[in-house]
């Protein structure tokens, strides 16, 4: 009997377990895509109507020299000094059926787009963990020229990169940007001085080491680095003064040629370093040999920022180093030659004086782009008589997690001045105007958008501008719909699924009941006999399916606790004995996420017990069922 | 004298597959303080009878009334808890549990205090010195010899001091000794507080213990 019960119990506890780091696991998922989505795309947009694209405020640009006859962007309009382009008396003439601007009582231009501003600037003063900004989208081809290093250095070769991309304007005041821009390594700052190093054999260069990089490196911070060269040439000035190091003095004829350092070699000779010259077994030598180490060298090292400044090529640069190297503590200054960064980070910038930066998505980092590679964005202009391919030079300041977006691998976050360059000047429409440019808001807290989306509706409304905008919720982006539709549709599904086994799992009581009631139906008999009622008697039966249940919860839930807790491990485990990755980085990224799933507790400590008390009832209704006479006399 | 029972022409119909009657017709009163003894071949219906008095079971027609209050199925398990103490030839204990928490099972049902040191925890030590199982108030049922198990369901019955007790053969399970020991006691025991005996037996001698005797014949009581 114990044995029943305890095979009920721990079949609830699996089915629980299962349920819970499932539910727990998909709601974490679906809360990181989420995150990621709303950080990138922001969870509340506001984009123009159709009739902005038609008002005055929108086509004035076009006819007046003050806008140089283009249309202004959101963020020009709003930091702009003047409300109406158009000069009567510079300007063309406006057509007459144009609709007219609208006016405040006395007489004033209304803007719409400097008050919706000035509207979301009201907001953030009520709401400080709100931050917007505009953004605006584009296409272009993107061109990339991809130098890479051939192995055991025997020349470099050149590569391109094409593609066809989207490109959305970087938003500084994004509060989350940080988070979805991945972090830089070593490898970055190793590529930015091979791309040096590259660009400063050019002849035809006129500044051997681009300033663009110059500025790239300037942002980095090193912390430790490997000298490459095995053996290195130790250079004299990091000797220690007056420190004795054995040494192996390594002859040629009679000479002296090298000291040798390391750990297979003889120590049969003392060097020391005194008042600038080399002594060898207290004998000072007229010529000076090479100490070479034999060694894998690693420093502590810190870029020498002033030599940045006057470098013309990569190893004017100089690094404080400060170490040991064969047991030889040596500290000072060595140029950037032949070392390998193994410490250190960029925060690159998006925007250099040299050109512009534009981070591009993780994908691209996975197919051998490199941050510090450079390229084009290419786009057809319109000119006086015909259409010319234009290229905006780009280097590549950093990659971004795009989520799981389709079109997220193809999407290019690009400063917004190069973005609306390109509008502006671009004869392709990639997206409709009215998707195209507007304001990007983001709150702390996602599930309060709609309700802030409302707010702002009315905030609209009141100011009666809102026939020019529209707002979004994250719930109504239609690159994102049919996801979040997928998501509930799993949920529902699994939360039916795991219903389902939870009803197989809790009939499991109803045997076991069965066989306690005939077991002790004796003892049924003499507790009637005695005075229990029938509905007392249903109650122990009925209650101890419940404790079943009940206790088969617990534990199934403080299991999934456990192991929702060490699911780095568990996965590690599970990867092992697969023999390969269990859930594949694209779509799960390094660690999987997971979010105690509330609702899946209350379902499973609601539904469970509800299910063994109702496992409990048919037993308990047959035990009901005897008189106690019955009990006995068949006893 | 008001009766403890008092039973009017109860009557009890078999369905199997006939029509078959068990009991006709039958009426008894029980006073305080007076043994009956219900006599009869086996199969005649003593243990029906002593059921449907014990409202353990229904009879087809017909009233009983205990203590002062009529039985109908929505009293029964009231009765049996507070005004009738049952001793079976089984003794019909709880295996899994001791001597005294098996006495105290009564006030357990009727959701009584029955903890250590509670009155009826002190009423159930007396009743087992009485019945001489002071020393094996904490023992397991099953360690137990059966007369001392009848001796354990004597001091059960009379816990909630009931006014009635049926004894369905309490001594058919025990050697001639024994029966006579637990038959005194329960005599004796019955008659010290007031109490109504209705024994059900086959034993002759010691029907003549009690201060009547019934012979159930043919479904009637002569």
């Amino acid at each position: 009997m114990m044995l029943i019960a305890l095979m009920s119990i721990c079949v609830i506890a699996l089915v629980v377990w299962l349920i819970i780091l499932f539910l727990s696991i998909t709601e974490g998922v679906e809360r990181n895509w989420l995150k990621k989505l709303t950080s990138l795309h922001a969870p509340i947009r506001i984009t123009p109507t159709e009739q902005y694209y038609s008002s005055y405020h929108y086509l004035a640009d076009a006819l007046s020299h003050r806008s140089h006859y283009v249309p202004r962007s959101l963020q020009e309009k709003v930091t702009s000094s003047f409300v109406d382009p158009h000069d009567p008396e510079k300007d063309e003439s406006i057509p007459s059926f144009w609709p007219k601007p609208e006016r405040n009582q006395d007489g004033t231009m209304r803007d719409p787009v400097k008050i919706v501003f000035e509207l979301l600037q009201g907001l953030k003063r009520k709401h400080p963990d709100l931050a917007f900004q505009d953004f605006e989208l584009s296409g272009a081809m993107l061109r990339l020229q991809l130098i890479r290093s051939l192995p055991k250095g025997e020349g470099t070769t050149r590569s391109f990169l094409t593609q066809a991309s989207y490109l959305a304007s970087f938003s500084e005041e994004n509060p989350y940007m940080k988070e979805l821009v991945m972090p830089s390594t070593p490898a970055d700052i190793n590529h930015l001085m091979f791309l040096s190093q590259v660009y400063q054999d050019l002849p035809v260069q006129e500044d051997p080491f681009p300033g663009m990089l110059k500025e790239l490196i300037s942002q980095g911070k090193i912390n430790k680095i490997k000298i490459t060269q095995r053996p290195w040439v130790l250079p004299f000035a990091l000797l220690p003064e007056n420190v004795e190091l054995p040494t192996e003095a390594v002859l040629k004829g009679k000479e002296i040629s090298h000291f040798s350092l390391g750990q297979n070699r003889k120590k049969d000779a003392v060097i020391k370093k005194w008042k600038n010259s080399l002594l060898c077994n207290s004998r000072e030598l007229t010529l000076q040999p090479p100490i070479l180490i034999e060694d894998e060298v690693i420093l502590n090292a810190e870029l020498v920022k002033e030599s940045l400044q006057n470098a013309r090529k990569t190893s004017d640069l100089r690094l404080r180093v400060q170490g040991e190297c064969s047991g030889i503590p040596i500290k000072g200054e060595i140029p950037w030659k032949q070392v390998e960064v193994l410490q250190g980070n960029l925060s690159v910038p998006l925007s250099t004086s040299q050109g512009h930066g534009v981070l591009l998505s993780k994908h691209f980092l996975d197919n051998g782009v490199r941050l510090g590679d450079q390229g084009f964005l290419v786009y057809l202009a319109t000119t006086a008589g015909s259409f010319q391919e234009q290229r905006l030079p780009i280097f590549v300041s950093g990659f971004y997690d795009p989520g799981i977006l389709t079109i997220g691998n193809k999407c290019i976050l690009a400063p917004t001045r190069l973005i609306h360059m390109i509008n502006t000047t671009s004869q392709v429409e990639h997206f409709s105007k009215t998707a195209s440019t507007g304001f990007l808001i983001w709150v702390k807290e996602i599930k309060k958008a709609k309700q802030l989306a409302e707010q702002i509706q009315l905030l609209l409304k009141q100011a009666r501008i809102d026939q020019y905008w529209n707002i979004s919720t994250y719930h109504d982006y239609d690159f994102a719909k049919g996801l979040f539709q997928q998501f509930q549709g799993d949920r529902y599904l699994f939360t039916l699924i795991g219903m389902m086994i939870l009803l197989v799992a809790c009939s499991n009581i109803i045997s076991l009941l069965v066989i306690l009631v005939n077991d002790k139906k004796k003892d049924i008999g003499i507790l009637q006999a005695l005075g229990a009622s029938r509905r007392s008697i249903a109650l122990i039966f009925g209650g101890a399916g419940v404790c079943l249940g009940v206790v088969g919860s617990l534990i199934g839930i403080t299991a999934a606790f456990i192991t929702l807790k060490n699911l780095p491990s568990v996965i590690y485990v599970l990867s092992l004995l697969q023999g390969h990755e269990v859930f594949g980085s694209t779509f799960f990224e390094t660690s999987l996420p997971y979010h105690i799933s509330i609702p899946s507790l209350i379902f499973i400590l609601t539904m469970t017990p509800l299910l063994s008390l109702l496992a409990g009832i048919i037993p308990a209704y047959r035990a009901c069922q005897w008189t106690p006479s019955q009990i006995l006399r068949s006893e | 004298m008001n009766s403890i029972l008092s039973a009017k022409k109860i009557v009890k119909r078999y369905r199997n597959p006939s029509v078959f009657t068990i009991l006709k017709e039958i009426s008894l009163e029980v006073h305080p303080g007076e043994s009956v003894a219900i006599m009869g071949k086996s199969g005649e219906g003593k243990t029906t009878l002593l059921h449907i008095l014990g409202t353990l079971e229904a009879a087809t027609e017909g009233s009983i009334k205990i203590c002062g209050i009529n039985a109908s199925p929505e009293n029964f398990y009231t009765l049996r808890n507070q005004k009738i103490g049952f001793i079976f030839q089984e003794y019909y204990l709880l295996d899994d549990y001791t001597v005294v928490e098996n006495v105290l099972i009564p006030a357990k049902i009727g959701k009584q205090n029955v903890k250590p040191g509670s009155a009826l925890y002190h009423r159930a030590i007396e009743l087992l010195e009485e019945v001489g199982l002071s020393s094996k108030i904490d023992f397991p049922i099953q360690g137990l010899s059966g007369g001392e198990k009848q001796r354990v369901s004597i001091a059960r019955a009379l816990l909630n001091d009931p006014g009635l007790i049926l004894a369905d053969e309490p001594s058919g399970n025990l050697d001639q000794g024994n029966s006579k020991t637990i038959y005194n006691l329960l005599l004796e025991a019955t008659n010290k507080r007031g109490k109504a005996l209705v024994i059900v037996t086959h034993d002759h001698n010691l029907s003549l213990l009690c201060q009547k005797t019934y012979l159930l014949q043919e479904g009637q009581l002569i």
